[in-house]
């Protein structure tokens, strides 16, 4: 007879999920799913709302990564307004989103996954949380802690406050940087730098003992999408689209992220509120594509910055120019938090981010506008439709973990049968399934935003697991 | 987070209040730390914050004294009630947010101090997405500030 194995909730992610595998009469795995329980409904309430509301409306998305929704928001916001911003602007945004997603990859790295990576996927679940780390390496979580505080201050000293900050607005930004800001946050690059330097190291110490874990946590060929900058450089805020393929090949290249929807579409199904995104031409499910870290790392030719180069260099060198192992996302995320110090410091000491003139005043010039920006777990479209007052009419928002939706089903699928024949399933079986997951960084409060569309399945189960009654809304 | 004038912090106490202010109730912690922050005693600090979070865990390991103040799920007339707590392991998968006796856990592991910490609990009778206090919960916030007010006395009179 055959059973399904349940694992609800999923710990150590940003949002609630459960995972569900479908096993045979052998106790072969022969599906499994990473279901998505929440439901928020955004892109609905947001009709009606002027256009320049929309930046702090849709950063209450999330608590985590509120600062990508705002630097999205106020890119489709600077297309309908159909303005360039000020430099200053431009660059203080820039040091905005990379404080985020080095605050965002430290959250992850440090209290999320930290406890698997360093204790042992079979340690006993009692110890392997935050508590066990901070015994373990108390050092590392401590130094763990001050770059995500690092990130975050990055976030306070622009925007006023840590979550949720009202700053960036269509046309630019509403304040500058002080001096003693800015002297603050140089103050602290220095001691940043050294934690991600040593976390990286400390990482590639591990890798030897992580080689099942690189084989088989969602290793497999699929499409990687990212910005890319000039010449093919790391960027996290603007540029155009790449989409790459496992062997490195570029498939489209120069995309005007205005024009995304000619490139990708977007699946739904009935057991999960997270919409399944795949790359139009090769179709649904064939079309899956990756992004995040691992894919601006492979869809990049460079990243611009020193010691985040020659980290890339290794990787490479370890793993090739294409990585096609999900569970490098965390090597990719480290080398990720270096750029970003890296980054703020050169952005920090650059006189344009002094420039006084912060936002450029104009009148709704476009009734349509797309805004595309790198959020720590990957892509983010904010696509907007408003009337001629600027109030929306229409919104639609593309998550960075909905595009690695159609990925994660198949690292779970993977690690499941890697791990699970027969009927007894150990703990450390379930945690790296979990693990798996967690290797995406997923972000569901932001990835369930859709309303009205979402086909259900509701069934009523006899004992006997055979289905008495069932309502479908298709 | 606020600071009122402290060179050193190990001999000051500090007030948390924590909670969503945009769930009705949920901001009465806030309200009573910002409160507080207006006596601006120097022996006293303040943090108002949507959640507690492992970053603050440094701030209360330099504290003698931690108030934590927090709405708690009631109904009208259920009091203002004030009660010690201990470190614990009580929030183990926190990431982005924790509970205060696994902050007071997370202190004592990593910065080697666990001060003695009180938990404030202001009734609060609406969770919906809303801004502002219900009458309950606002007339409970004065109640809880004086809660505060006299462990705040009690610790700095011990002191001196």
């Amino acid at each position: 007879m055959s059973r399904t194995v349940m694992i609800d909730p999923v710990s150590r992610i940003e949002g609630h999920a459960k995972i569900t595998i479908q096993l045979d009469d052998l106790g072969d795995v022969v599906d499994a799913h990473f279901h998505v329980v929440e439901f928020r409904g955004f892109e609905k309430f947001c009709e009606g709302r002027p256009l320049t509301e929309m930046p702090s409306l849709t950063g209450r998305i999330c608590g985590i990564c509120p600062v990508s929704h705002l630097m999205a928001s106020a890119k489709a916001g600077d297309a309908i307004l159909s303005v360039r911003i000020p430099p200053a602007a431009d660059r203080l945004r820039r040091i905005m989103n990379l404080g985020q997603m080095l605050q965002s990859h430290a959250l992850s790295f440090y209290y999320l996954s930290g406890p698997d990576l360093l204790l042992g996927w079979d340690a006993d679940p009692a110890i392997r949380n935050v508590f066990g780390l901070a015994k373990a390496n108390p050092e590392l979580a401590r130094k763990g802690i001050r770059l995500r505080q690092f990130g975050q201050e990055v976030i306070e000293q622009l925007g006023g406050k840590r979550i949720h900050p009202a700053w960036a607005v269509p046309g630019g930004v509403r304040s500058g940087l002080t001096l003693e800001a800015k002297e603050k946050l140089l103050a602290w690059i220095p001691e940043a730098r050294a934690t991600v330097t040593e976390t990286l190291s400390l990482f590639k110490g591990l890798l030897d003992s992580l080689q099942d874990e690189v084989d088989f946590f969602g290793h497999f060929p699929s499409l990687f999408l990212s910005l890319v900058g000039p010449e093919g450089a790391w960027e996290h805020y603007d540029g155009h689209l790449r989409i790459c393929d496992a062997m490195g090949h570029i498939l489209a290249d120069g995309i005007d992220p205005a024009d995304y929807l000619d490139h990708l579409g977007e699946a739904v199904e009935s057991d999960s509120y997270l919409k399944f995104p795949y790359y139009k031409p090769l179709g649904y499910p064939e079309g899956i594509y990756r992004v995040g870290p691992l894919a601006r790392l492979n869809t990049c030719t460079h990243i611009g910055t020193p010691l985040a180069d020659v980290e890339l260099l290794e990787y490479r060198q370890r793993f090739g120019s294409i990585v096609n192992a999900s569970f490098l996302f965390h090597y990719a995320r480290l080398i990720e938090m270096l750029a970003a110090v890296e980054y703020i410091e050169r952005l920090l000491n650059d006189p344009e981010s002094s420039g006084t003139r912060l936002r450029a005043e104009a009148e709704v010039n476009q009734l349509h506008g797309v805004g595309v920006s790198e959020a720590p777990r990957g892509t983010l479209f904010h696509d907007y439709t408003v009337d001629g007052d600027g109030l929306i009419q229409k919104v639609n928002l593309l998550i960075a973990t909905g595009q690695n939706n159609l990925a994660m089903n198949k690292t779970v699928a993977q690690i499941a049968r890697h791990c699970i024949h027969g009927t007894k399933i150990p703990e450390g079986v379930l945690n790296r399934i979990e693990a798996g997951v967690r290797t995406f960084d997923p972000c569901l409060s932001c990835s369930t935003h859709a309303y009205g569309s979402m086909p259900m399945v509701v069934q009523l189960l006899a004992a006997d697991g055979g289905v008495v009654d069932e309502v479908r809304r298709d | 987070m606020k600071h009122t004038d402290s060179p050193s912090h190990h001999d000051s106490i500090l007030v948390i209040g924590y909670g969503n202010d945009l769930r009705g109730d949920d901001g009465a912690g806030r309200l009573v730390a910002d409160i507080v922050e207006t006596w601006r005693l120097p022996y006293v600090r303040t943090v108002s914050v949507p959640q507690l979070v492992p970053e603050t865990a440094e701030e209360i390991a330099e504290a003698r004294l931690v108030i934590f103040v927090d709405a708690y799920p009631a109904r009208a007339g259920w009091p203002v009630h004030a009660m010690p707590i201990e470190p614990r392991e009580t929030c183990p998968t926190f990431g982005h947010q924790s509970d205060p006796s696994s902050m007071l856990r997370l202190s004592q592991l990593l910065y080697g101090h666990c001060p003695e910490a009180w938990m404030v609990g202001v009734p609060g009778v609406g969770f919906d997405c809303c801004e502002g206090l219900s009458e309950t919960t606002e007339a409970a916030v004065y109640d809880a500030v004086g809660e505060v007010r006299k462990l705040v006395e009690l610790a700095h009179g011990g002191a001196q």
